[in-house]
């Protein structure tokens, strides 16, 4: 498994090298161009589509600020970034990306049985196809940057059983059911296992939104008088736990959400009590399979590339305590 | 033939029908009449599979019968026209005629086969209607022929008729009893159920009469003048149908109107109106009575000037109705009155300011309520029912009650009595008479002739949105009203 | 057998609270859970109560949630513009802005309804999705954040204190006070009168010279001015807007709660009092889903159904 931060350094590297290499061979380089060519002529703009899920909650709000951000960041690209609200909107996006004609795809797929068919035809028309979070159900995409939502819940779990000293009472707060959700709690509930003495006395639903997190929770609270601590399948999620057990003067009871948040970062950073560590999911994650597509793409010689590049990456999920917090902590981020 | 025996039939306590026996028999003209609640609408239903009797016995052809689908009974060879038509409106004619029987072709319809059956239907009743059109597009004596049509490619041997006449103009109604005449000649039986007793001396070979859920009597032709059929209905004799009118000449002027246009239906209407007077309005279907009445009140836009004893009258319906003209419209259960709210409810509808400022008083609406009750003979159980429970006649006196709680000057009655009993009718001339005995100013607008001659003092007569008549006294008739409501065509007799 | 019929909810409220009683009476009876059942429920339950009267008035609403997120974010920024230091002042600011750009917003579908002639559930189709469009721009898609760390979110969660932990907070008193102000408007005034007598039947409305459009501006009117409340209240409670997933599928809540109440989607009728039972009792199944600790997955299965049940145990047998 490769530490994020390590990616991110080795891309930099990668795109620079390709800047240099290329400039210096560009008559070569389109003369190479494959038949199905997804790379654009010497000197043409590099066009690439973006399809993310719309900003239904503070995550998905995270990928689009950041997709926006990294657009910035390459004004000699041509990057469209469309956002969809269901798988089925997301494969007429998509398709109408091809219409228009892309070099490449970033696709953060909605559900990954639904959009892989038309991933596929984007890759059978020679479209350079990355595939960020959530893969696709046949390996048609040229770099899949995988994220690790069974390792959210198990990271969270191993520090929770660590913490407690292997005894206690904690609450597992889900998000809405779908296949994250069930890797993430699966991925916590098989972890806790291995330590009998923690016991998970409630699953309540918090939608992804703090205030269903803080209903639930406040629900649940006077029947659980010994809780210990609540972990959160989201960041969100976990800042409506935190308003719960404030209001029921709860503050013994302690928190561990994941994904990012800003927020919740500064919190672990500040040694806030009732927020020990969290964990990563970082909606950046979109902005890495940008930065690949473009580096790939720009300046043709896509198929020299190939073999620079990686065919699958898992992002992993970094525990993050007031050691290492200032590393995760994005100030400018909205999420 | 078909046959009902010792037909009951019970809701909850109430017995709508006790031991009823008919016997409708192909080739005749069944005449089935009685007051409002006497049970005809509920042996119809019984007969047409809509309702199971609680007791009694149904043949068809000698066969005992018991029909537990509308489907079964119309399977059967019955069929029923209902008064308010059960035609699909954004569908056509042919696609009506074959509703819920489509021939089919490998599973599909098969177009061709429903046309010649609709065509071959239209024929056999003398439609007119292009049978590609919508039923929406048709007028309503047109949609009734293509529901007997659809009787007819059903084969059906026995054709009821709840009330077909009640909403058609009175040439579409003369032409509709030459058809059920023809029907007859062609071997099928008729049940007939009319509140005119006119139609039904025309056509009617048998004449059954219920009251209160029992068959009083059956007569038979030609045996059927109104005045023998009018009092076994009731079953009482009839007072004076009409009250005495008052002596109007000479009375102030109560309402003038001058000029008022709202096209296209109504155009440069202009007459005066005396304090105690009733005025009638007749004309045939699309003169522009309704549109007439609405124009004064304010319920469409007009121009024109209307002054109320020296006033003059304008703005909105509200402030015309502040200012004393009320208009009772015609339709009660569409247009006259909620009949889902009560019946207090409803008598303070039009005057919800006057029991509510700014918070409602039920008292006070309940005393108006039970004072008009007294007053109108309202016959209810409570002031909380619903208004739709009612009987037609005593709705009626809720929607006379519901806009002279406003104590209007001038009161625009539109078809007061439609869809009324007998009995229930002369009492609603007598309302009428005592109010304008009050002083008030009444305007009648009807379709019924003989109504208009016994009530008004003086009738005008409406064609193609004018007023192109004007008839008082002695000549009062219906002659020379269609004279002036058809052109000068001579008006032709029912028989 | 009367009152069965017209307050079957009130009855079918105790049944359920009964179940609940018997399944769990260690936690489901602590008074601190019975009034979180309310205070969790205040939201939606001001949007219900505004609800009841839309539909009793012959209309319906589907851009309520949409529309309390877009007043509310519009109040959070007004609120944020004053500064940290705003105080009073800047919540004041926040709490008339907030308010009265929900009354505009439903005064806005009012007129749509009328003025524009387009079906209600058209034209309030339209603000389900550009109200909420709106305040994903405001907010760029994420959350907005009051400036006011203190004094903004007393109005959720502040009150009365009834000894105890237990407290009867601002926001549960606007919603009483607004159910009870809008029982007396539809059961006690002219304009309440008016409401039913245009959804019972607007055509003989118009024959009987009420003031039709005007009577169902005002039902829209009313229900903004109720949803703005709830916006008020939302974003108190967790200080901050989230603009991505504040009150989606509120408006399918608040109908929900309208028809348990027994009122009639198609006008006429429904009783405000009725209305709040309803949202008491989808309060109670959320509740005891969770303190069940029943699978998620089957949570809706088990809400569909209990509602179900509610509208068919009230429905009116016919007679004849």
């Amino acid at each position: 498994m490769i530490r994020w931060s390590a990616i991110a350094a080795s891309l930099l590297a990668a795109s620079t090298l390709f800047v240099g290499c290329t400039s210096s061979s560009a008559p070569t380089a389109s003369g190479a161009a494959p038949a199905g060519g997804a790379a654009p002529a010497a000197g043409q703009k590099v066009r690439i589509g973006v399809s993310i899920p719309s900003a239904t909650h503070g995550w998905t709000a995270g990928v689009n600020w950041w997709a926006e951000q990294t657009k910035a960041l390459y004004p000699d690209a041509e990057i469209t970034i469309v956002t969809s609200d269901s798988p089925s909107k997301q494969v007429s996006d998509i398709e109408a990306m091809l219409a228009k004609g892309v070099d490449g795809m970033v696709i953060l797929a909605t559900e990954s049985a639904a959009i892989t068919p038309v991933a596929k035809t984007a890759k059978e028309r020679g479209v350079y196809v990355v595939s960020v979070d959530r893969g696709f159900t046949e390996p048609v995409a040229d770099i899949f940057l995988e994220g690790d939502n069974i390792g959210f819940g198990r990271v969270a779990a191993e520090f929770i059983s660590k913490k407690l000293n292997g005894n206690g009472k904690v609450i597992a707060l889900q998000g809405l059911p779908s296949t994250v959700n069930t890797d993430r709690l699966n991925g916590f509930k098989e972890a806790i296992k291995g330590t009998p003495g923690i016991q998970i006395v409630a699953e309540p639903e918090g939608g992804w939104n703090r205030d269903q997190a803080y209903k639930a929770v406040q629900t649940l609270l006077p029947k659980h008088a010994d809780l210990a601590a609540v972990w959160a399948a989201d960041d969100d999620m976990a800042l409506g736990v935190e308003q719960a057990l404030k209001e029921a003067n709860r503050t013994n009871v302690w928190i561990v959400g994941g994904g990012g948040m800003k927020d919740v970062v500064k919190k672990v950073m500040d040694k806030d009590a009732m927020f020990p560590a969290t964990v990563t999911y970082s909606p950046n994650m979109i902005a890495s399979g940008i930065h690949m597509a473009v580096s790939a793409l720009r300046d043709g010689n896509i198929d020299k590339k190939r073999g620079y590049l990686p065919r699958h990456m898992r992002i992993s999920v970094d525990l993050v305590t007031p050691e290492n917090a200032q590393q995760f902590y994005f100030p400018d981020s909205i999420y | 033939m078909v046959e009902a025996q010792g037909i009951t039939h019970r809701f909850g306590s109430f017995a709508a029908l006790t031991s009823v026996n008919l016997r409708l028999q192909v080739g005749e003209i069944h005449g089935l009449i009685g007051e409002n609640g006497a049970g005809k609408s509920t042996l119809l239903r019984i007969l047409s599979g809509l309702i199971i009797p609680s007791e009694g016995e149904l043949s068809v052809d000698g066969v005992a019968r018991r029909f537990a689908r509308p489907r079964e009974a119309s399977d059967a060879g019955i069929a029923v026209v209902h008064q308010e038509l059960n035609l699909i409106p954004d569908l056509t004619v042919i696609e009506n005629i074959s509703l819920g029987r489509e021939p089919r072709r490998a599973g599909l319809l098969d177009r061709a086969a429903m046309r010649e059956i609709a065509v071959r239907a239209l024929e056999r009743v003398g439609s007119p209607s292009d049978p590609d059109a919508l039923v929406r597009d048709l007028p309503l004596a047109e949609q009734q022929l293509v529901e007997i049509a659809r009787a007819m490619s059903q084969n059906a041997r026995i054709i009821i008729f709840d009330e077909p006449t009640a909403v058609l103009p009175r040439p579409a109604t003369l032409k509709l009893l030459d058809l059920m005449r023809q029907l007859k000649s062609e071997g099928v039986g008729i049940a007939f159920v009319s509140h005119h007793l006119d139609e039904i001396e025309a056509v009617c070979d048998v004449v059954t009469v219920l009251r209160d859920g029992q068959v009083v009597k059956e007569f038979h032709a030609p045996d059927l003048a109104p005045e023998v059929l009018a009092p076994a209905m009731v079953g009482r004799d009839l007072e004076d149908m009409y009250p005495a009118r008052t002596e109007v000449n000479g009375k102030p002027v109560a309402m003038q109107v001058q000029g008022l246009s709202a096209p296209p239906l109504v155009q440069g209407a202009q007459f005066e109106l005396r304090e105690g007077e009733i005025l009638g309005v007749a004309g045939l279907v699309g003169a522009g009575r309704t549109e007439l009445l609405e124009a004064i009140a304010g319920l469409r836009p007009c121009s024109g000037q209307i002054s109320l004893k020296g006033q003059a009258v304008s703005g909105n319906a509200r402030r015309r109705l502040a200012q004393g003209i009320a208009y009772v419209p015609e339709d009660r259960k569409v247009t006259g009155l909620h009949v889902d709210l009560s019946i207090e409810e409803n008598i303070g509808m039009a005057q919800l300011p006057k029991f509510a400022r700014p918070m409602l008083n039920a008292g006070a609406r309940r005393a108006a309520t039970e004072a008009w009750k007294e007053r109108l003979d309202i016959k209810m159980r409570s002031a909380e029912d619903p208004v739709g429970s009612l009987s037609g006649g005593n709705q009626q006196k809720v929607a006379l009650a519901k806009w002279l709680e406003g104590d209007p000057a001038v009161l625009l009655l539109d078809e007061p009595t439609r869809g009324v009993d007998i009995g229930a009718k002369a009492e609603i001339y007598k309302v009428i008479a005592d109010l304008a005995a009050e002083g008030r100013a009444c305007v009648v607008a009807s379709s019924e002739m003989p109504e208009l001659i016994g009530l008004c003092h003086r009738i005008l007569v409406m064609r193609q949105g004018r007023i192109v008549g004007e008839v008082t006294g002695t000549e009062m008739t219906e002659e020379t009203i269609l004279n002036y409501a058809a052109g000068v065509e001579t008006g032709e007799d029912v028989a | 057998m009367k009152f069965l019929k017209q307050y079957g909810v009130i009855v079918a409220f105790f049944l359920l609270f009964i179940v609940s009683a018997i399944m769990d009476p260690g936690n489901f009876l602590r008074p601190e859970n019975l009034l979180l059942l309310v205070r969790q429920n205040v939201d939606i339950g001001l949007i219900a109560v505004g609800m009841t009267i839309v539909i009793v008035a012959g209309g319906i609403d589907l851009s309520v949630g949409a529309l309390m997120t877009l007043a509310a974010a519009v109040g959070l920024t007004a609120l944020n513009q004053q500064g940290p230091a705003g105080g009073a002042a800047a919540v004041a600011i926040a709490t008339v802005v907030t308010v009265g750009l929900g009354t505009v917003l439903g005064l806005i579908n009012g007129l749509l309804v009328t003025m524009g002639r387009l079906a209600p559930f058209v034209a309030t189709l339209c603000g389900l999705v550009a109200f909420r469009s709106l305040a994903l721009v405001i907010g760029q898609a994420g959350e907005i954040r009051s400036m006011s760390p203190d004094l903004f979110p007393r109005i959720a969660n502040e009150g009365i204190n009834l000894g105890g932990n237990l407290k009867l907070t601002w926001g549960m008193m606007i919603f009483i006070g607004m159910a009870v102000i809008a029982h007396i408007l539809l059961e006690r005034t002219a304009l309440g009168r008016g409401w039913v007598a245009v959804g019972s039947n607007e055509k003989a409305s118009h024959y009987a010279a009420l003031p039709v459009a005007k009577l169902k501006t005002l039902s829209y009117v009313f229900l903004g001015l109720c949803s703005g409340l709830a916006g008020l209240i939302y974003a108190s409670r967790l200080n901050s807007v989230s603009t991505n997933n504040m009150g989606t599928l509120y408006e399918l809540d608040a109908i929900a709660a309208v028809v348990i109440g027994g009122a009639s989607l198609a006008g006429g009728k429904g009783k405000v009092i009725n209305t709040v039972f309803g949202v008491l009792i989808l309060a109670l199944i959320g509740n005891m889903l969770v303190l069940q600790n029943v699978d998620s997955n089957w949570k809706g299965f088990v809400k569909g159904a209990i509602i179900l049940l509610a509208v068919m145990v009230q429905r009116e047998r016919k007679a004849s």
